[in-house]
C-alpha cells in the first residue's frame, strides 16, 4: 500500500460519526445543565450582570436617567406646597397644560385651584406648620389666575360647560369652608368671592338659566339679574341668582304652599280697606231699608 | 436562547464529529466514546458560559479535555482490572451496520493499526488525514513548532504503513494451509 492510498483510506474513516438523535439530545442536556446552576444567583452570574452592564454602560446609564427622572415625576404627584419634589409637581403640571386647548384653559385651572385647596385641607390636617404658608399662597395664586383665564374666556357659552364651572366654584367654596374651619386663615378673603363675581361667569349663568324651564317667580329673578348686570352690580346679581337657584327643594315647596298664608302688609291695608268698604255698603243698605 | 448558548451550540455542531471519533479511535467503543464526549463538552460549556472570551482555540480546548479523559479513562480501566481478576471483558454489541461494514473491510485493518499506534502518532494522523486540520492547528494543539509536526506525521504515518504492510503479512502465513509442508 502507497503512502497515497494510505491517506485515502484514512480519509474514509470519516464516515464514523455518532448517532444524530444522540447529538442533538447531549446539546439540550448540556445546555440545561446552564439552567440548573442559575437557579441560584452566585457571584459568577452576579459577574456576568456586571460585564454585560458595563459591555452596554451608554445605554443603561441613559434608561437608569430616565427612570429616576419618571420615579421623581411619580413620587412629586403626592408632594405638597414648600416640600424639595413640589417644584418638579409644578413643572409637569404646567406641561400637561400646553397641551391642553384654550377653551377648556378655565377649566383646567379652576381644576388647578381645587387640587391647591385639597393640598391645603391636608396641610391643614397634618398640622405641618413648615408646609402652611407656601400652601395658602399656592391655592390663593391658582385662584388669582382661574379668575384671570375665566375672564378671558368671554366666548364661553356651553351650557354644560357653564355648569361644570359653576360646580367647580362651589366646591372651592366649600373647600374654602373646610380649610377654615381646620383653622386656616387667608390674607385676602375676597379670592374665591372674586371669582364669583366675575362678569362672565354670571353672564353665562344667566345665559344657561335662559335655556332651561322657569317657574314665573324664577323668571322674575332672572330679569332681576339681569338689570342688575346692565347697572354692573355683577355681585348682588349673582347672590340673587344664587340665593334664587340654589335653594333645596323643600323650601321651594313650603314657598309654594304658603303663599296663600303669607300676607304683605299692602295687602293687609287692601283687605282691610275692602272689610271697611264692605261695612259701609252694609251700613248704607240698613240705612236705606230703614228709610 | 442567550448569547453564550448560541456561540457554543454553533462549536458543538462543528466540532462534535470530530471529538466523537477522536474519542472513537482511542476507545474503540461507541459507548464508552459517546459517555467521554459528552463529558467533553460538558466540561467546555462549564468554562464558556463563565467566560467564553477566555477559550481562544476553542477545537485545541476541546482536544485537550478528550485526551485528558481517555487518559483518565484507561487509568481507571487499569484499577478496574487490577481489583478484579475474574472480570469478564466488556462485549461492545456493533449492531451498527455501518461498523459491520467496516469490521469486513480494510478500513478494519487500518483501525486496528491505528489504534496500535502510540498516542503522539496516532493523534496527528486522526488530525491531519481524518479531521483535516492544518499544520499549524495541530502545532498549536500540541504545543510544538509546525516542523516538528510535519515530522512526526511522516514518521507516524511511515509507522501505520509498516504495521499494516505487517499485519498482511502476518495474515497471508495464516492463510497458508499447513499440510503443504
Amino acid at each position: 500500500m502507497t503512502e497515497k492510498e494510505l491517506i485515502a483510506k484514512l480519509k474514509e474513516l470519516r464516515q464514523i460519526k455518532p448517532k444524530e438523535n444522540w447529538v442533538f439530545l447531549t446539546k439540550q442536556e448540556i445546555l440545561k445543565s446552564r439552567d440548573q446552576v442559575s437557579e441560584g444567583f452566585g457571584f459568577g452570574e452576579a459577574l456576568d450582570w456586571l460585564r454585560v452592564i458595563f459591555q452596554y454602560k451608554y445605554a443603561f446609564s441613559s434608561l437608569i436617567v430616565i427612570l429616576v427622572l419618571f420615579g421623581l415625576f411619580g413620587f412629586s404627584q403626592n408632594s405638597l406646597p414648600g416640600d424639595y419634589l413640589y417644584s418638579l409637581r409644578k413643572l409637569s403640571e404646567k406641561s400637561q397644560a400646553v397641551f391642553i386647548p384654550e377653551k377648556e384653559q378655565s377649566r383646567h385651572d379652576l381644576n388647578i385651584a381645587s387640587r391647591r385647596l385639597e393640598d391645603l385641607v391636608r396641610v391643614a390636617e397634618t398640622k405641618s406648620s413648615k408646609n402652611l404658608a407656601p400652601a395658602i399662597n399656592e391655592f390663593q395664586a391658582s385662584v388669582q389666575k382661574a379668575a384671570e383665564s375665566l375672564a378671558k374666556a368671554e366666548t364661553e357659552k356651553d351650557p354644560k360647560v357653564v355648569q361644570e364651572i359653576a360646580l367647580e366654584i362651589k366646591k372651592l367654596e366649600q373647600g374654602t369652608e373646610q380649610a377654615k374651619s381646620l383653622g386656616v386663615v387667608f390674607e385676602k378673603e375676597e379670592v374665591v368671592e372674586g371669582l364669583k363675581q366675575n362678569r362672565v361667569y354670571v353672564e353665562n349663568l344667566i345665559s344657561d338659566l335662559k335655556t332651561r324651564i322657569l317657574t314665573e317667580e324664577q323668571e322674575e329673578v332672572l330679569n332681576t339679574a339681569e338689570g342688575l348686570i346692565e347697572q354692573k352690580k355683577y355681585s348682588e346679581a349673582l347672590e340673587l341668582l344664587l340665593k334664587e337657584f340654589n335653594k333645596p327643594a323643600d323650601d321651594v315647596e313650603l314657598e309654594e304652599g304658603g303663599e296663600e298664608e303669607e300676607i304683605t302688609e299692602e295687602e293687609e291695608a287692601i283687605e282691610e280697606d275692602d272689610k271697611d268698604d264692605e261695612k259701609e255698603g252694609e251700613t248704607e243698605d240698613a240705612k236705606e231699608e230703614l228709610r | 436562547m442567550n448569547k453564550a448558548q448560541k456561540l457554543f451550540s454553533q462549536i458543538y455542531d462543528n466540532h462534535i464529529d470530530r471529538i466523537y471519533r477522536f474519542i472513537f479511535f482511542k476507545v474503540n467503543s461507541r459507548e464508552i466514546a459517546e459517555d467521554l464526549c459528552s463529558e467533553t463538552f460538558l466540561r467546555c460549556w462549564e468554562k464558556f458560559k463563565n467566560n467564553h472570551q477566555e477559550i481562544e482555540n476553542p477545537p485545541a480546548f476541546l482536544y485537550r479535555i478528550a485526551r485528558n479523559l481517555v487518559t483518565d479513562h484507561y487509568r481507571e480501566k487499569a484499577k478496574a482490572q487490577f481489583v478484579s481478576i475474574d472480570c469478564a471483558p466488556i462485549i461492545d454489541p456493533r449492531n451498527d451496520l455501518e461498523e459491520k461494514v467496516l469490521l469486513n473491510s480494510d478500513l478494519e485493518t487500518i483501525k486496528a493499526n491505528l489504534a496500535g499506534l502510540k498516542d503522539e502518532y496516532q493523534e496527528v494522523i486522526i488530525w491531519r488525514y481524518i479531521d483535516d486540520l492544518p499544520i499549524s492547528e495541530i502545532a498549536k494543539i500540541l504545543d510544538k513548532s509546525e516542523g516538528a509536526v510535519r515530522v512526526t506525521l511522516h514518521r507516524a504515518l511511515n509507522n501505520l504503513r509498516n504495521r499494516i504492510s505487517d499485519s498482511s503479512l502476518q495474515l497471508d502465513c495464516n492463510k497458508i494451509p499447513r499440510n503443504s509442508s
